[in-house]
């Protein structure tokens, strides 16, 4: 999932700034799930700007808008002019994709935070990198790319205090989870291995896969 | 005699911490080291400690090689990527830096600049296969260098660990990838102290131990309280709320640290956190 946060109000309506008419977009997927840019959050939005001045000439949930086809089938459906500007509820690559398409310009209503898991009704963590060289196999499915506030791959730093991290006393040390985890699965041998650095030439951004030719990257 | 062959000899060491300014105005750290020279054997540089940015170790680390000190450079994973920290390397190696002891370091939300991206490109044990590469004439990537250096590795460890089993775990990877000589966090439990070191024995590390005098209850009860990692018994904090010259007090218990722990470690490491009249009071004592 990923985890996107409403930037505030006053910032969104300052980038509409002299555009008259909004075009409202929201994510049926992901931003739906963080009830940020979902059918609920769509009509607040639709109801502040209205109250700020601005007219909504078009608003709807696309199931995922960082899906290229739909996208373009959705915007093929709205007249633009040139006092409209398109307000994505959406995480970053579904602006990227709302941008690359439209002929008006796109402002995003989300900032993108992560990839992460959904506690609870609005409790989200974050537990994936995307760094493209998983490690998951040897830690137990704790992260420590992630999950550590330093990303370390041999053991804790002395920051490690009574499995706490020495950033935030509320979030637990990775590498204290992982310990607990292999000592529970009697894998503690699999801590003694080295790691070797991240092979960060894996994930060259902007990264591209296709199904024909395979990972782009260099491994 | 340099640290490397008095700690083979098996002779007792002493390091002070030195910290560069927080500007470019280096006398002042410089004359000071110079003033301890005839006590101390060594001087720990510290690399933006706390995630405070001040000047350069390598910097100060030269000055004091230039004056005929002998510095420890310490170097963190926090702010530069395996590229800078092997230039950097190198560079103290050029201009005639021994000893390094490197470090993850702290995040820099902890610092002056919270804002910073933390880098850690390498980890604390990555970091010490990088120089040991380089001790054999290659890069961590493996290309081969014009010459090999010749650092002398240390490392740091923490005897007071919340976790001991995942502590050693590390240590042990450190002391696989080349680190020789180990710093301990500081010292004001002696009897835990040994604990460890005696759990450790197997593994003939040289041990270097921390020792930080504390000088009014406030800092007492800050170490105790806000350093993670850091075990401070109530004793100690006790004398020194009782007391009439906490730094009197303060210095005596790092005497008598001193006294109980020096069978079990192979030098002293001395910080002062900015106070230097302590450090010269206690190297007199030494």
């Amino acid at each position: 999932m990923i985890i996107t946060r409403s930037r505030d109000y006053k910032t969104i309506l300052n980038d509409i700034g002299k555009f008259r008419n909004v075009i409202l977009i929201g994510c049926g997927r992901c931003a739906t799930s963080c009830r940020t840019g979902g059918i609920e959050q769509i009509e607040v939005m639709r109801q502040k700007l209205i109250h700020s001045g601005k007219k909504i000439i078009y608003s709807n949930v696309i199931e995922a808008p960082c899906d290229e086809r739909l996208v373009r089938a959705e915007l093929r459906k709205i007249s633009f002019t040139s006092d409209d500007v398109i307000l994505s509820m959406t995480c970053g690559s579904g602006t990227s994709v709302l941008s690359d398409l439209s002929s008006v310009p796109v402002i995003s209503a989300l900032d993108t935070m992560f990839l992460g898991a959904i506690k609870r009704i609005g409790v989200y963590e974050e537990r994936c990198t995307m760094c493209g060289d998983c490690v998951l196999d040897r830690t137990m499915g704790i992260c420590p790319v992630t999950r550590c506030s330093k990303g370390l791959l041999n053991g804790p730093c002395g920051g490690s205090c009574n499995g706490k991290c020495e950033v935030d006393q509320e979030r637990d040390c990775a590498w204290n989870l992982i310990y607990e985890n292999l000592k529970k699965f009697d894998r503690l041998d699999l801590l003694e291995d080295y790691f070797q650095p991240k092979n960060f030439s894996r994930i060259i951004r902007p990264q591209k896969i296709t199904d024909k030719d395979g990972y782009k990257g260099k491994t | 005699m340099d640290i490397r062959e008095k700690l083979d000899k098996d002779k007792f060491i002493v390091t002070c911490e030195i910290t560069p300014p927080k500007g470019t105005d280096i006398l002042h750290a410089v004359k000071f080291a110079e003033k301890l020279k005839l006590k101390a054997d060594a001087f720990n540089v510290t690399d933006n400690q706390r995630s405070v940015m001040r000047l350069s170790s390598l910097a100060l680390s030269v000055a004091l090689k230039q004056r005929g000190l002998e510095p420890i450079m310490q170097v963190t994973c926090r702010d530069r990527n395996r590229l800078a920290i092997q230039s950097d390397l190198l560079g103290a190696k050029a201009l005639g830096v021994a000893n390094i002891l490197a470090l993850t370091g702290d995040h820099p939300s902890s610092g002056d600049h919270p804002q910073a991206k933390p880098v850690f490109d390498l980890d604390s044990v990555q970091l010490i296969e990088t120089i040991s590469m380089l001790n054999t004439g290659h890069t961590l990537s493996g290309y081969k260098l014009s010459a090999p250096t010749n650092f002398f590795i240390g490392a740091v460890l923490n005897p007071f660990s919340s976790n001991p089993d995942l502590e050693i775990i590390k240590l042990k990877k450190k002391s696989e990838h080349g680190a020789l000589f180990f710093q301990t966090q500081v010292v004001y439990d002696p009897a835990g102290y040994i604990e460890f070191i005696k759990k450790i024995k197997h593994l003939n590390l040289k041990i270097i131990a921390g020792v930080m005098p504390v000088r009014s209850i406030k800092m007492a009860e800050f170490i105790s309280k806000k350093i993670p990692g850091i075990k401070m018994p109530e004793s100690i904090i006790e004398e020194i709320r009782s007391s009439s010259d906490p730094h009197e007090t303060g210095k005596k218990q790092v005497l008598k640290i001193i006294e109980k722990i020096r069978p079990y470690c192979d030098g002293v490491h001395i910080i002062s956190s900015g106070c230097e009249k302590v450090i010269m009071e206690l190297l007199e004592a030494l």
